[in-house]
């Protein structure tokens, strides 16, 4: 087994007066793609904002493993997460959420420039990604130039330009057609597992969710099933 | 439909909260201006009204566009929260007279309810206001009131306005039961612009030039020619402005080596006229401030006498001149404040997932006002600039003799930018929330 990179304790979250996760414990390891699936309101996307440091959990702990010891990610402040997710997790939303101003190879050039790296190198090194999806000649188009698939691939160019220890995407393919989803699957899952960091992925598609190594399915916030337990199991 | 949605929107103060307190303030200060305007076209005394019509209409003319692109910030603000329901309706089958009649009804309401309490600003703050002295004494309650008559001219002007924006608005986007949407695709600004700016202003000097001395005499000839004098290169310098603005922010996105900067650059490049709307008000107003102020300056190196008629009117004159930039400047920064607001409001998914990402609330609030900062010291140093070139002697002369003059020049600008800060400063509670909530 490789090693564990993300472990979710026992994770609780209340909003109002809805318990959207109750008691919810999970291991995420190095190289593997999680799919999170269930209903609308089952959880899973509150689950992947706590996992990614956006949200902090009302009871239990999420800690992060890396080469550097274990951070305690649901122990630190605002800003030190913020800090985190923009300088060791990647993201991909259903809705691309480029800057539409900036052209693709700016939007992915953006990221490393957020954590310091200076703008020609930025922006050579998001020439290289954009060029390895498939989008050179396409470097200098603005979002409203592309396609609905090309813009995800930005934005899949955008969430791996630093290398991050972990991706973390929302519907990535939500709203593409079957075909281009499957496209852009593919190149997530390469560039993501490919270079050993785990993806978790949250969907409501069964095809895209059959394609990742491990399934865990949520309802009324809590895990009913986890395809990795059931292995072991057997 | 229509009734049932009217109905409803007071009910929900994030609908009408920010619009209907962006259209009060805009027509708060529009009726204050508009009764200052009329205080010296009433002064009892009839020779200083022959002087003080062309010094108001000068300030009238001046503060026309910064006015103007208040108003249309409050419009545009008026527009934003009505999206997600407009596509709703859609996607419940709503035609597009029955979207085009709800949007008309909600934004004239809206407006309405602003100008109402528009209204009250004005009626509340004519007590300070009116301590302002002017021609010899403070203007007063009873200077400043426009009177039941033209105040409602005024409200029924910027109810039509508000209205007439909506409706354009609505044309420049598609409603559709996914949602509305607007052009993306970056606003070009051309070069002719600055052609037809140049010749218009070669054509005014070529006028004057021809036009015989004698005829010169005829007072009506010579307000003409004045009012052209001053409202030609008024408009030539709002065709050229964006230009000037789009080559400027080209420079800086060529040096910019952060990330806010480039992203600051970029959205001031996505439409210069929009930025330009914001901030290019200021630019005459500056640009005759500067001037105005150099000439008050020289002026008032001749000792009047303390209690003479001159020195009432020097007084005056250089008061209107200092409030005049004022007020530009304090329409601007409520324009940007409004339109801000607006942009954040239009952007608000995009703010929501980069702060997922990470992108901290300070880096956001730092990309907005590098863009507007940086683009108001553009605007404001080419104005500078250019009244110092155009009336050099005067301005050198003032420089050489009379530092109190630069003083007050300089802390009026100051002023004007911290006032704009300001304004930028106000949106950050919307852009919080924005980041938080989605």
């Amino acid at each position: 087994m490789t090693h564990q990179l993300l472990t979710a304790d026992r994770l609780t979250k209340t909003f109002g007066t809805t318990r959207a996760l109750d008691d919810v414990s999970l291991t995420v390891h190095a190289g593997e793609s999680v799919a999170i699936m269930g209903p609308s309101g089952s959880g899973k996307t509150t689950l992947m904002h706590l996992l990614s440091g956006i949200l902090s959990p009302d009871s239990g702990q999420v800690r992060f493993r890396s080469a550097g010891g274990i951070l305690t990610v649901s122990g630190m402040s605002p800003e030190q997460r913020a800090r985190l997710r923009r300088d060791r997790v990647g993201f991909v939303f259903q809705e691309g959420l480029l800057l539409p101003e900036l052209t693709a190879r700016e939007n992915v050039a953006v990221a490393l420039m957020l954590s310091g790296t200076g703008r020609r190198e930025a922006e050579r090194q998001a020439g290289q990604w954009l060029a390895s999806l498939g989008l050179a000649g396409m470097e200098d188009r603005r979002p409203g130039e592309l396609s609905g698939g090309q813009k995800q691939r930005v934005a899949i160019a955008r969430a791996q330009v630093t290398h991050p220890e972990v991706v973390f995407a929302d519907e990535p393919t939500g709203a593409l057609d079957s075909r281009t989803s499957e496209q852009v699957l593919e190149m997530l899952q390469g560039s993501t597992v490919g270079r050993g960091a785990p993806l978790v992925l949250v969907t409501h598609d069964p095809q895209v969710a059959a394609r990742c190594s491990r399934l865990v399915r949520l309802e009324d916030g809590r895990i009913v099933h986890d395809s990795a337990d059931a292995e072991v199991a057997r | 439909m229509i009734r049932l949605f009217l109905h409803r929107i007071f009910a929900e103060p994030a609908v009408w909260a920010l619009p209907v307190a962006g259209f009060a303030l805009t027509s708060g200060i529009g009726f204050m201006v508009f009764g200052g305007a009329m205080y010296f076209y009433t002064v009892e005394q009839e020779w200083l009204r022959e002087i003080y019509w062309v010094y108001a209409t000068a300030a009238l003319i001046l503060l026309v566009i910064p006015m103007f692109a208040l108003m249309s910030s409050a419009a545009r603000l008026l527009a934003r929260r009505r999206d997600e329901r407009l596509a709703g309706l859609r996607l419940l089958g709503a035609g597009t007279a029955q979207l085009r009649r709800l949007v008309l009804a909600e934004s004239g309401l809206l407006a309405a309810a602003g100008i109402a309490g528009g209204a009250v600003l004005y009626v509340v703050l004519m007590p300070l206001v009116g301590l302002l002295p002017f021609a010899g004494a403070p203007m007063g309650v009873g200077g400043l009131w426009l009177g039941p008559g033209l105040l409602g001219a005024a409200c029924s002007t910027l109810l039509l306005f508000a209205v007439g924006s909506a409706f354009l608005g609505l044309r420049r986007v598609e409603v559709t039961p996914l949602g509305v949407r607007t052009r993306q695709t970056a606003q070009h600004v051309k070069w002719v612009r600055a052609a037809v700016a140049v010749g218009g202003v070669v054509t005014i000097l070529a006028v004057y030039t021809l036009v015989p001395n004698t005829a010169l005499q005829s007072e009506a000839l010579t307000a003409v020619v004045a009012f052209g004098l001053l409202s030609i290169p008024l408009l030539a310098v709002q065709l050229i402005g964006p230009w000037v603005l789009k080559v400027i922010t080209g420079w800086q996105l060529k040096r910019a080596r952060t990330p806010e900067r480039l992203i600051a650059a970029r959205n001031v490049l996505e439409s210069p006229q929009q930025m330009w709307r914001q901030v290019g008000g200021i630019a005459v107003a500056a640009f005759i401030g500067v001037i105005a102020g150099c000439g008050v300056g020289l002026i008032s190196l001749a000792e009047f006498e303390q209690g003479t008629e001159d020195a009432m009117i020097f007084g005056d004159i250089s008061r209107g001149v200092w409030l005049t930039l004022f007020v530009a400047f304090l329409m601007t920064a409520c324009s940007v404040g409004l339109n801000q607001t607006a942009q954040i409001l239009d952007r608000r998914e995009l703010y929501f997932g980069l702060s997922r990402m990470g992108v901290s609330l300070d880096q956001l609030n730092r990309i907005r006002r590098l863009s507007v900062m940086r683009s108001l010291t553009a605007v404001l140093t080419v104005a500078v600039a250019a009244a110092c070139v155009v009336a050099m002697p005067v301005v050198g002369w003032v420089i050489l003799t009379s530092p109190a003059t630069v003083a007050t020049l300089a802390g009026v600008l100051a002023l004007g930018v911290v006032l704009v800060q300001l304004g930028m400063l106000v949106t950050r509670p919307t852009m919080r929330s924005m980041t938080l909530g989605g």
